[in-house]
């Protein structure tokens, strides 16, 4: 995927996002940082094709995405079929009377055989343990259970890029650790993350490459966790962290006989 | 970003009212508009969670395919509004009771539904109907004898105002057959789950898209309205005393418009999410339905009974 000299405005001179130039290759999982109202929410809907560059050039898997070329039937569906999206607010992705037909819903749109659909929604129910909240309506499913069932729905479409908006927002950290564990999972089976975050706990484990984006809506700065991590001044510059920010590391003990990694307070 | 924040005075010293329970500083005041809009509305989404539940126990009616289930629905309404005979309508009544016993619907509640408020509205509809004034008839009771006929402009009315026989078997059998048909309808919706009686709905070739309208509104219903108990709860959190009446329709008014602003807003946002999974316009529905032989025996007893309740009929005269 790759933008070109993208700026984005919803209303003129309010611009959203400016001149940003990035490539997101294959199988990487990239984690975009920045403060509030800094635009990475609209970045994220450009890579999904939900909104367009008001200036530059988006392309993806080597063809160009354009409200246009979106229009053509056979290359949406290609589109969409590639790039999943988990939105913030599960309440809008969760549309469906109840968690079958959730999930079953994109896989529907693509026309895929009924059969097909029947054995993919169940793969993803068995998958992240559901069985139970099936048949259950989404206004009776708790914060966490609706983030499983929102990931569930863009699962059952078998993308190969996954772009999360703000995946821990309102999780208990159990929850969030569970997620963080899947998202592992799945770029280690291939599957390119996108993931955009003001957890700068979760960085380190969902990123190889990190993107900070200012207040003046640019990217200002692109490396690895690490590097963007402990460069305090450039976080603080973008306003994400005050000055009595700190990390404590946690060292690997052996002697505890485990080695993955947890979440604490 | 300054993060040490400069804290007034004010919101530093604590408990500036007294606290007195007694009422002897304060009055007591009713319960407010605001609390009665959030009882209103918690008592509604426990209302539809009751008849959710009984949509999924597993009772007789449960079972049935919720397209067969549509189809015997219109069958049996329709068969109790040609029939004419007041015991056959008990008799097809007392067999929906059978069929509410083995659902899982409660007896009481099914009586208590339809027979209170119907005759009530039905009653009213077809009172002027039982007087030989509007309906000539045999006289089962006189009311009032004026000793002459009475003439209001071109029409003359007879002189005794009696009730008719015939106007309250009317009546009777009018109340009756919209209370059975409304027994049934209530019967088979409070069995059937929303989204499964609106796709049942297909079997009477209603638009895709008007199905998936509506199910989405049933879902987003649920939304709202807690996004409007939280302004309500909000909004009593610092009510300190009764709310006049013009400060009330203010806040109300406030609450529709901002209701509409994050509908509106969320509209957006689930189109998006529809988009981001492929959707086009025309949005493909899988139906889970399945005909089992229970369907069949079930489609068959149904048409055997609304048979039974003509021939019958025709028998009694």
């Amino acid at each position: 995927m790759q933008l070109r000299d993208v700026s984005f405005e919803y209303i003129t001179d309010e611009t959203v996002l400016k001149d940003i130039n990035l490539d997101i290759y294959n199988g990487e999982k990239i984690v975009v940082l920045g403060a509030n109202g800094s635009g990475k929410s609209s970045l994220l809907k450009i890579l999904n094709g939900l909104i367009f560059p008001s200036k530059g050039e988006y392309r993806a898997f080597g063809q160009l995405v354009t409200e246009e070329t979106l229009n053509d039937e056979q290359f949406a569906l290609a589109f969409r079929q590639r790039i999943g999206f988990i939105f913030q607010n599960p309440d809008a992705q969760l549309f469906s009377t109840n968690v079958w037909e959730e999930i079953a819903f994109g896989p529907l749109q693509m026309k895929i055989d009924f059969n097909e659909v029947n054995e993919r929604v169940n793969g993803v129910i068995r998958m992240l343990n559901l069985e139970s909240l099936k048949d259950r309506p989404p206004y009776k499913l708790s914060g966490g259970e609706k983030k499983k069932v929102a990931i569930a729905s863009v699962l059952s479409i078998n993308p190969e890029v996954l772009i999360l908006d703000e995946p821990t927002n309102g999780l208990d950290p159990r929850t969030q650790r569970w997620l963080i564990n899947l998202l592992v999972e799945l770029s280690d089976a291939g599957k390119t993350l996108i993931t955009c975050t003001h957890n700068l706990d979760i960085v380190e484990e969902i990123a190889d490459r990190v993107i900070v984006f200012n207040e003046e809506h640019k990217i200002v700065a692109e490396g690895s966790p690490q590097d963007i991590l402990s460069n305090k001044e450039l976080l603080l510059s973008v306003n994400l962290i005050d000055e009595h920010y700190h990390r404590h590391v946690h060292k690997f003990d052996a002697l505890e006989h485990h080695n993955h990694n947890h979440s604490h307070e | 970003m300054n993060s040490k924040n400069n804290i007034p005075d004010w919101l530093l010293s604590s408990g500036e009212m007294g606290m007195c329970p007694c009422g002897c500083i304060g009055k007591r005041k009713k319960g407010s508009f605001l609390e009665k809009t959030i009882n209103d509305i918690a008592k509604m989404l426990k209302e539809v969670i009751f008849f959710e539940d009984i949509a999924f126990q597993k009772g007789f009616l449960q079972k049935l395919d919720p397209r067969v289930k549509v189809i015997s629905l219109i069958i049996l309404i329709l068969t109790s509004t040609l029939i004419h005979n007041v015991l056959i309508l008990t008799i097809v009544y007392l067999i929906s009771c059978i069929l509410a016993k083995i659902s899982y619907v409660p007896l009481k509640l099914y009586f208590k539904r339809i027979w209170l408020i119907t005759p009530l509205f039905t009653g009213v509809a077809v009172l002027p109907s039982i007087f030989n004034y509007v309906r000539p008839g045999t006289s089962l009771i006189s009311l009032i004898n004026f000793g002459h006929q009475l003439h209001f402009g071109p029409i003359t009315f007879p002189a005794e105002l009696t009730i008719t026989t015939q106007g309250l078997e009317g009546a009777i059998l009018l109340i009756v057959r919209v209370g059975v048909s409304i027994s049934l309808a209530f019967l088979f919706t409070s069995t059937t789950r929303f989204t499964n009686l609106m796709k049942a709905f297909r079997v009477l070739f209603l638009p895709k898209i008007f199905i998936t309208t509506l199910e989405m509104c049933y879902r987003y219903i649920f939304i709202l309205l807690n996004i409007t108990t939280d302004m309500f709860v909000a909004r009593k959190s610092r009510t300190f005393s009764k709310i006049n009446s013009r400060d009330g329709r203010r806040f109300v008014s406030n609450v529709i418009g901002s209701l509409f602003g994050k509908s509106y807003a969320l509209s957006e946002e689930v189109y998006g999410a529809m988009l981001s999974r492929g959707y086009k316009g025309e949005p493909v529905i899988m139906n889970r339905f399945k005909f089992t032989l229970l369907d069949f025996q079930w489609l068959l007893g149904v048409v055997i009974c609304a048979l039974a309740a003509f021939g019958g009929e025709i028998i009694l005269g």
